[in-house]
């Protein structure tokens, strides 16, 4: 019951819920793309520069080496989706470990926890990320890997002042009384409490995630392997004047996806926040 | 010609193409008109000095060349000419050359040039940092009168190899009495230079231009013909475009725009592009097999990698044509030594499967012989799509490729330093002597690690060593192209480093510019002789 009053309070935003349909068609465009597209969608399958609908073998036509931007596109959700996803797994991952710990036991933990965060955050981001790309090489896992790490601290914070809030309620001294070990009462007791906002937190961070592997991926250093949504608008970006449609076509899928994700970020907010329950 | 010479600053974006203009032989109607400022481009970045002893790169070579001089330049026709030499030659056993120099040259500050800038220009800034791979046989230089100096080598030097020494961009004649008794590296002068060309530096605005002026005293009665002279640099191709449409720049040099915007801009007959004035400075991709993968030890293999790949495609496709498929280790616009006559490892996928089944790698279950690390250099745009469509062509003969295209930096490290590569896509620029600059990519001293552009792929050849130190001494010059042709054959059929293609660099100017692109190697040219139509 309480399920479905959730889901009723998500769809109540319409822009969430026409966000999630989106991401759900995304979602399914990625998990079938070798359906659709059986062979790699890095081959050179036809003439290069070839507009959208110029050949009706290639819907969306083709980019400057002749390779098919509709598969590309469909392939290129699965790489950026995973992405997005897994970056912001070890984001909320790093995030909420740090800081659970800091908000929890305060004092020199917090204080060494928080200056570490803040450490990570006069780092500029994008650059940040590029200079660990550069150092580990540009393969799929460094990429998530280096999103990860520049994305961790506000969830840290979050999570942080959650805690703060939390950790002196009666329900927890009264689990403290009881004898119960700190991890037990972190993890089963005050996390399940914290993690409404730091969820509502770690979908825009996957939608962060797909912006940074786009840039990444734009200024040449994404996984040369894998078709993704920015490598095709860098790829595209000295044909601009002409063949505009390279950079376009992927630039509207990106721009797509990372509007659902804030929407649906938003539709979170209000389904999870309980202060906007009845608004 | 040789050595540090154009490995110009990578960075500059675009190789290529479109439409060429429609010009052919010079650029050149009528008298010159005199007067009027110039402004001028590259398809590169800033240099880190107006001038560099060791080089640098062709963006310090580019603004240095307006204002120094050389001994002798290279035309059009491949002959030779004396600039502040007045003529050179061999004695009978061509260990030593006498060179007489030019007289009545002033520097731009009013001294006199010597003979004793030559020897010093040539022992200390010549033999220690601008052509110091090409002088190794040198012995000394003196000068026994007032208008003569005389080189000295410990072996035969071929005439030619001379030459090109002499020939070599940033082989400058500099005033010894800036130079001497400082560190010609670190002298301020690099910055605001005093030389003797037909330019003489003004200023240098960093980020934005150059600004020299015309040399009154310059010792060609007639040039320069205009009165200024910018450099103007632009950071990427488009804002290039967009400043040659409007006017603000008259000629860019070394692939200034991106391809389409070359067809577009000659397109509206107000600019003309050309291919010519690269001679002496003709750019390749290549692929190479790095011998230390004990996969590459049988050279059918490595054949067969080239085999795998159509070269043809890549000239077309990603070069928009201003490419041809390459086939030797010498370049074709080489006419004293390229030979077309050479081991062919044409476009055969079948032929390539037949070698790599007969080598000892045939597929195995999952359709894969052996799987390779594929390098491609970041540093052009285009060496990620050369990498992107080598990797499918050798996927398609069975071999599983992991593609990496790192940025400038790790690219050089890891081809040149770490070795860490099975097969990498690089380029080089050649000069049409071969010595070294061609040879050391083969030769077992060639393997210097940390050293870029030498030889990366471990290749070892006690043959081709010899062969390359018979080419250095041999004076007779049928003899010489004899050896050279025997090399390329070698090489070619051998296969640790070919080319895949060779670049067609182009020059956009607009059609008020006269006198362009008629110097093998433009870029590093005077420019005492352009001037502007009205």
């Amino acid at each position: 019951m309480q399920r479905f009053e959730f889901l009723g309070r998500f769809a109540r935003n319409r822009g969430a819920f026409v966000g999630a349909c989106l991401i759900l068609l995304v979602a399914l465009m990625a998990a079938f793309a070798s359906v659709f597209f059986p062979t790699d969608p890095l081959r050179i399958v036809g003439l290069p520069e070839l507009w959208p609908g110029e050949d009706p073998e290639f819907p969306l036509g083709t980019d400057s080496l002749g390779r098919d931007i509709l598969s590309m596109i469909v392939h290129g959700a699965r790489a950026t989706l995973l992405i997005g996803l897994f970056a912001s797994a070890v984001a909320t991952i790093i995030g909420v470990g740090v800081g659970a710990i800091a908000g929890f036991f305060g004092g020199w933990v917090d204080e060494v926890a928080m200056r570490a965060a803040e450490l990570f955050q006069t780092i500029p981001n994008l650059i940040f990320v590029l200079t660990i790309v550069v150092i580990l090489g540009s393969t799929l896992t460094n990429i998530v890997i280096a999103i990860g790490i520049v994305s961790w601290t506000p969830i840290a914070r979050m999570t942080r002042a959650e805690f703060l809030s939390l950790r002196d309620r009666e329900f927890v001294q009264a689990c403290r009384s009881m004898g119960m070990s700190d991890f037990r009462i972190i993890v089963s007791e005050i996390l399940p409490n914290a993690l409404p906002p730091v969820i509502v937190l770690s979908s825009l961070v996957v939608a962060g995630a797909i912006l940074f592997e786009s840039a990444v991926s734009f200024l040449g250093l994404g996984d040369p392997n894998v078709a993704s949504w920015g490598r095709l608008v860098g790829d595209g970006r000295q044909l601009i004047r002409s063949s505009w449609y390279i950079c376009a076509i992927p630039g509207i899928a990106i721009m797509i996806t990372v509007l659902c994700l804030n929407l649906v970020g938003d539709g979170l907010n209000d389904a999870l926040n309980p202060k906007l329950r009845d608004r | 010609m040789t050595i540090k010479v154009s490995r110009r600053v990578f960075g500059a974006g675009v190789f290529a193409a479109g439409v060429v203009g429609t010009s052919r032989g010079s650029f050149a109607q009528g008298t010159p008109k005199r007067g009027g400022t110039l402004v001028a481009t590259w398809g590169g970045g800033e240099p880190q000095a107006c001038y560099v002893p060791a080089g640098g790169g062709s963006s310090p070579t580019f603004s240095s060349s307006k204002l120094f001089e050389r001994l002798a330049r290279r035309k059009m026709d491949g002959a030779f000419e004396g600039v502040l030499a007045e003529s050179w030659k061999p004695s009978a056993d061509f260990k030593t050359y006498t060179v007489k120099i030019r007289k009545g040259v002033k520097f731009h500050d009013g001294k006199d040039m010597t003979v004793d800038d030559v020897v010093y220009s040539v022992a200390e800034i010549w033999k220690k940092y601008a052509v110091a791979s090409a002088l190794t046989d040198f012995a000394g230089i003196e000068s026994p009168d007032a208008d003569t100096v005389v080189f000295k080598y410990n072996n035969p030097t071929p005439e030619f190899f001379f030459a090109s020494t002499l020939c070599s961009p940033v082989a400058y004649i500099v005033p010894k009495h800036v130079y001497a008794g400082s560190d010609p590296v670190t002298n301020p002068a690099n910055n605001a230079p005093i030389a003797t060309g037909p330019w003489k530096f003004k200023e240098w605005v960093r980020g934005s231009h150059f600004e020299y002026v015309k040399n009154e005293n310059y010792w060609k009665k007639d040039e320069p013909y205009l009165d200024r002279l910018i450099i103007r640099y632009v950071r990427d191709p488009a804002g290039r475009a967009a400043a040659m449409e409007a006017g603000d720049i008259h000629i860019g040099v070394f692939n200034p725009v991106a391809p389409p915007d070359i067809k577009r801009l000659t397109g509206t007959g107000k600019f003309v592009a050309t291919p010519k004035g690269y001679e002496e400075a003709v750019w390749s991709t290549t692929l190479e097999c790095n011998m230390r993968n004990p996969v590459f030890a049988k050279r059918e293999v490595r054949q067969a990698m080239f085999h795998a790949v159509n070269r043809e495609f890549i000239a077309k496709t990603v070069y928009y044509g201003y490419a041809r498929p390459g086939t030797s280790p010498i370049y074709s616009p080489n006419k004293e030594f390229y030979t077309a006559d050479t081991f062919k490892t044409g476009f055969d996928p079948k032929k390539a499967a037949a070698l790599l089944d007969a080598a000892g790698f045939p597929k195995k279950a999952d359709g894969k012989r052996f799987t390779l690390n594929l390098l491609s250099a970041g540093w052009f745009q285009e060496n990620g799509k050369v990498g992107a469509y080598v990797k499918q062509a050798l996927e398609d003969v069975g071999v599983g490729i992991n593609l990496t295209v790192p940025d400038r930096p790790s690219s050089i490290k890891r081809i040149y330093t770490d070795y860490d590569f099975d097969l990498a896509i690089s380029n080089q620029a050649n000069p049409s002597e071969p010595v070294p600059s061609t040879t050391q990519y083969f030769t077992t001293d060639g393997i210097m690690k940390g050293v870029p552009f030498r030889n990366a792929s471990g290749y070892s050849n006690p043959d081709v060593d010899k062969l390359v130190a018979s080419i250095k001494i041999e004076t007779d010059p049928a003899k010489r192209k004899a050896l050279v042709v025997e090399f390329q054959k070698i090489i070619a059929q051998e296969a640790p480093l070919l080319p895949l293609v060779e670049l067609e660099s182009i020059t956009l100017a607009s059609t008020k510019v006269q006198n362009h692109s008629n110097d093998p190697n433009f870029l590093a040219a005077s420019w005492g002789d352009l001037w502007l139509a009205s």
